[in-house]
């Protein structure tokens, strides 16, 4: 356009067309490069499958029926249920501490109740097996023995540990969002506190409770480091087992995957059918608060002594082992700073990757809302479902089988593991800034004479890009304390924090442990930080 | 009422003081209410209002004082009964319906055994009947306050109180539910404590009125008496509308720059009085501002037309404003000088002077 010129020059007819043209081939082209990205994405599962299919059928129905599957199934079953009903029994009494009494400090003990969610569970289960496994530490105490921490009833103890913050922040959330006149209401309509909380508090609260429960429940049955290190039979681990024993897997491992993803399943069934209940209203009722009396050192002690166990115990576990050297040293689990670095390299290429595929699909589901948008954004989410050591098992597959240039040869193959497991995670926080962009936003842009692309750099992608960045962080440390794939999917010879830990159990010389696992604790604390910082605090 | 037992008291307050970490929200707080009557605690936010409503449902504990109801003491004397023992129902300014619990359930929560006649019986006293299955967020503002009204009814409890039931509510709404829930209330028969913050809300709907402020009660009477009479100066600024105009006692009245009010004009002023620097309350409809005859009493400082009538804000000579109310017939302009009147036909209220420097 001219310079100068006084009047707006309205487009013409064929200018319009050209302009929906463009715009037509410029969606359809993000829409192509959706689909391509999301099929990339579920394309390990496929590989499962395929696997699975190769074993005979006899013999396929013969490995399913089997003994051996029927005591996995259990255990697998067992430890979800057991790990969600302890994590409501602690997370929900929790919740409650901390909103509706007069605990001092609640805001300290808040965050005391949630920081076990950002140790990984199988660091917390090396520190227990190492001082209270058979051989530990400790087997006695005060001449009392022990139990023991090991096996399924260790692996029940450990993630339900580790995974009941989830269970005490969604209710806490409830219980914060509910209106806390709803209880005094009840109270003044002749009811007791006890029928008051039963009839009122928890009805309202309980699609809280139950979103975190699910969580927990699929955590509980997709982690692979805590059974592992426990020595329970559940299928995370028997599928690493079997992978691990027979080198070149069969098709077993595909079939124990391929339940443990149908159990995964039944539990996102039950969660969409749960779905979100937001009825709660958000009332800011200065409602009373249950005084604790003398009770309220009963129930600091409680908080103190679960985060002793959960955070002090580990931390002081692996600090001792550093300052001890008995037993024959090991020149290959000698910590090197190597180790930290290659961790670090690794997830800085996932945190990039992520971010690049996550950015077109992200951008499509958010700017188009139709059925297929959804269903590709959707697709990308298999990560979220999908065990790690599934997809582990999906690569080690697809490497074996077709891609052996790639196989455990470079860290493109182990960085595509990481990307379909935590996109989810950048495609999440990526579309939901893609959302807050007005129509008018862009529409602003284009009438004010930038180009469609110039309309993308110089107005959406600024827009975007926290999105984008907090995408990458929560990818990096994530990927960081990955455990499964890396293990499954290492180039050879490329040692990280986390493969050192392993190493350091499986030969027993937990002192060589210490030092990754403190690091990935200290990776843990910061995301955390970030964490908070991302959703403005603990209210 | 002429029964002995209308002239009983339902609710007693007896010297009762709460505080929260030493900082008194409510002290030394005594009233009564009678049986069938309409309290409503008018007061500015923070005046301790809602407090005080508290600690009548026994969601608070008073530090001292007593608390009775029907005549049995529930709080103080080092015993408090539990809120769900008190036989009183709360209507909590967001009404606090239970959301996951139809109409019906709501009503029948404070009920023994699902007694459904009671239930029929609110759903028919609110005019809710055809609205018994639908869940609270189905319904409108103002049949959301009906339901919470019914279902603190329905257990037929012996003091029923109200937490700012209108501030929920459009503008349009309030008046009429102002007059809908005080013939619920009435038709029920229910001693009702409402507590509020406007004025026009506490004066309309009440049988009587208790202006708090800073935790305490600073007048408990009939609207009109409130209203015309008010006992100190902040009660008759809360109740608005208020202009001071001042004057000295002599033998017959008050001098003002107004000319003479004669002492039977003044509320319970004496000729003890005289030589005393006092301030009369003057309100709009007190005062008629007129066209001025020979040196006129003031200057028009600004107008404000609210359709039925004009208000004129008044500065006199010595800088004291008046508010004269007119029809809208009459018209000044911002500027022009007149003459004030006062139209004594009640005594006019009277306060010792304040010293402004």
């Amino acid at each position: 356009m001219r310079r100068g010129e006084d009047t707006v020059r309205l487009p013409t007819r064929d200018e319009i067309r050209k302009r929906l043209r463009e715009a037509n081939t410029a969606r359809a082209g993000l829409a192509a490069l959706s689909a391509v990205l999301a099929l990339l994405i579920v394309s390990p599962m496929l590989w499962i499958v395929w696997e699975a299919s190769t074993v005979e059928t006899p013999r396929a129905y013969e490995l399913v029926v089997s003994s051996q599957t029927a005591s996995i199934t259990a255990n697998s079953i067992a430890l979800m249920l057991a790990v969600t009903f302890f994590s409501i029994l602690l997370g929900v009494p929790l919740a409650f501490l901390t909103t509706r009494t007069d605990l001092p400090h609640p805001r300290f003990w808040t965050v005391v109740a949630a920081l076990p969610l950002v140790i990984p569970s199988y660091i917390g289960a090396i520190a227990f097996v190492s001082m209270f496994g058979s051989g530990g530490e400790f087997d006695t105490f005060l001449g009392v023995s022990l139990p023991r921490v090991e096996g399924l009833s260790g692996a029940i103890f450990v993630i339900t540990l580790y995974t009941y913050p989830y269970v005490f922040l969604t209710t806490r959330a409830a219980l914060v969002s509910v209106d806390s006149s709803l209880f005094d209401a009840a109270r003044t309509l002749n009811r007791g506190p006890v029928e008051s909380f039963r009839r009122v508090t928890l009805p309202t609260i309980r699609p809280g409770i139950a979103a975190g429960a699910l969580l927990a429940a699929l955590y509980a049955v997709s982690d692979f480091g805590t059974p592992a290190f426990m020595q329970a039979s559940v299928f995370t681990s028997m599928i690493y087992w079997e992978f691990e024993n027979y080198n070149t897997p069969v098709g077993y491992a595909a079939l124990l995957a391929l339940q443990l993803v149908a159990i995964v399943a039944v539990v996102l069934v039950i969660e969409a059918g749960i779905g979100r209940d937001e009825d709660a209203s958000g009332g800011e009722g200065e409602g009373s608060i249950i005084r604790l009396g003398r009770w309220k050192w009963a129930a600091m002690g409680f908080v103190g002594l679960l985060g002793v166990v959960t955070l002090v115990v580990p931390v002081a576990v692996f600090t001792v082992w550093i300052f001890r050297s008995e037993g024959d040293r090991i020149p290959a689990l000698e910590f090197h700073p190597e180790f930290a670095f290659n961790s670090v390299y690794l997830a800085l290429l996932a945190a990039v990757v992520a971010c690049l595929f996550a950015l077109p699909v992200a951008y499509y589901s958010g700017r188009a809302n139709s059925f297929v948008s959804r269903v590709l954004e959707r697709a990308t989410y298999v990560g979220f479902a999908v065990p790690g050591v599934v997809i582990g098992l999906a690569l080690v597959f697809l490497g074996l089988n077709t891609l052996p240039s790639l196989y455990r040869q470079g860290v493109w193959l182990l960085v595509f593991g990481y990307v379909v497991r935590f996109l989810p995670q950048a495609v999440g926080t990526v579309r939901s800034s893609v959302l807050q962009i007005d129509d008018s936003t862009i529409e602003a842009a284009r009438t004010l004479n930038a180009g469609r692309l110039e309309t993308f750099r110089r107005v959406t992608l600024p827009m975007i890009a926290p999105g984008m960045v907090a995408g990458a962080i929560l990818v990096f440390l994530t990927t960081i304390k990955e455990l499964p794939i890396t293990l499954m999917v290492r180039p050879i010879g490329m040692e990280t924090l986390v493969i050192k830990v392993w190493q350091a159990h499986d030969a027993l010389a937990y002192r060589y442990a210490a030092i990754p696992a403190l690091l990935l604790i200290l990776i843990s604390g910061l995301s955390m930080l970030v964490l908070l910082r991302q959703e403005g605090g603990i209210r | 009422m002429s029964t002995a037992v209308a002239s009983e008291n339902v609710l007693e307050l007896d010297c009762v003081t709460k505080t929260y970490g030493g900082e008194p929200a409510v002290e030394n707080l005594s009233l009564e209410v009678r049986d069938g009557e309409f309290l409503a605690l008018l007061g500015p936010s923070g005046c301790g209002k809602t407090t005080t409503l508290r600690l009548v449902a026994g969601l608070e504990t008073p530090d001292l004082g007593e608390v009775r109801i029907a005549g049995s003491s529930v709080a103080g004397q080092g015993k408090t009964v539990k809120p769900e023992e008190r036989d009183v129902g709360l209507v909590f300014q967001e009404f606090a319906l239970f959301p996951h619990m139809t109409v019906e359930e709501n009503i029948a929560f404070g009920l023994e055994d699902d007694d459904n006649g009671r239930v029929d019986e609110m759903l028919e006293l609110v005019g809710l009947e055809g609205h018994r299955d639908k869940k609270p967020d189905q319904l409108s503002g103002g049949q959301r306050q009906r339901v919470a009204l019914a279902r603190s009814l329905a257990p037929e409890p012996e003091v029923l109180l109200l937490d700012e039931p209108f501030s929920n509510l459009d503008v349009s709404l309030r008046v009429r539910m102002r007059e809908e829930v005080r013939r619920i209330v009435k038709e029920a028969g229910v001693t009702t404590v409402t507590v509020t913050h406007d004025q026009e809300e506490a004066l309309s709907i009440s049988d009587r009125v208790g202006v708090m402020r800073d935790g305490r009660l600073e007048q408990v009477g009939r609207p009109e008496e409130v209203f015309q009479t008010p006992e100190s100066r902040f009660v008759a600024d809360f109740l608005g509308h208020a202009s001071f105009v001042s004057g000295k006692v002599d033998e017959d009245g008050v001098s003002t720059p107004l000319g003479k009010v004669g002492m039977a004009n003044v509320e319970g002023l004496t000729p003890a009085y005289e030589g005393a620097e006092v301030d009369l309350l003057v309100r709009p409809d007190d005062a008629t501002a007129l066209p001025p005859d020979g040196e006129a009493d003031g200057r028009i400082i600004h107008r404000r037309y609210d359709g039925p009538s004009f208000t004129y804000r008044v500065e006199l000579p010595n800088g004291d404003t008046v508010h004269c109310m007119h029809n809208h017939t009459e018209s000044f302009e911002i500027g022009d000088e007149v003459d004030v009147r006062l139209e004594l036909d009640h005594p006019l209220a009277w306060y010792p002077a304040e010293n402004t420097a």
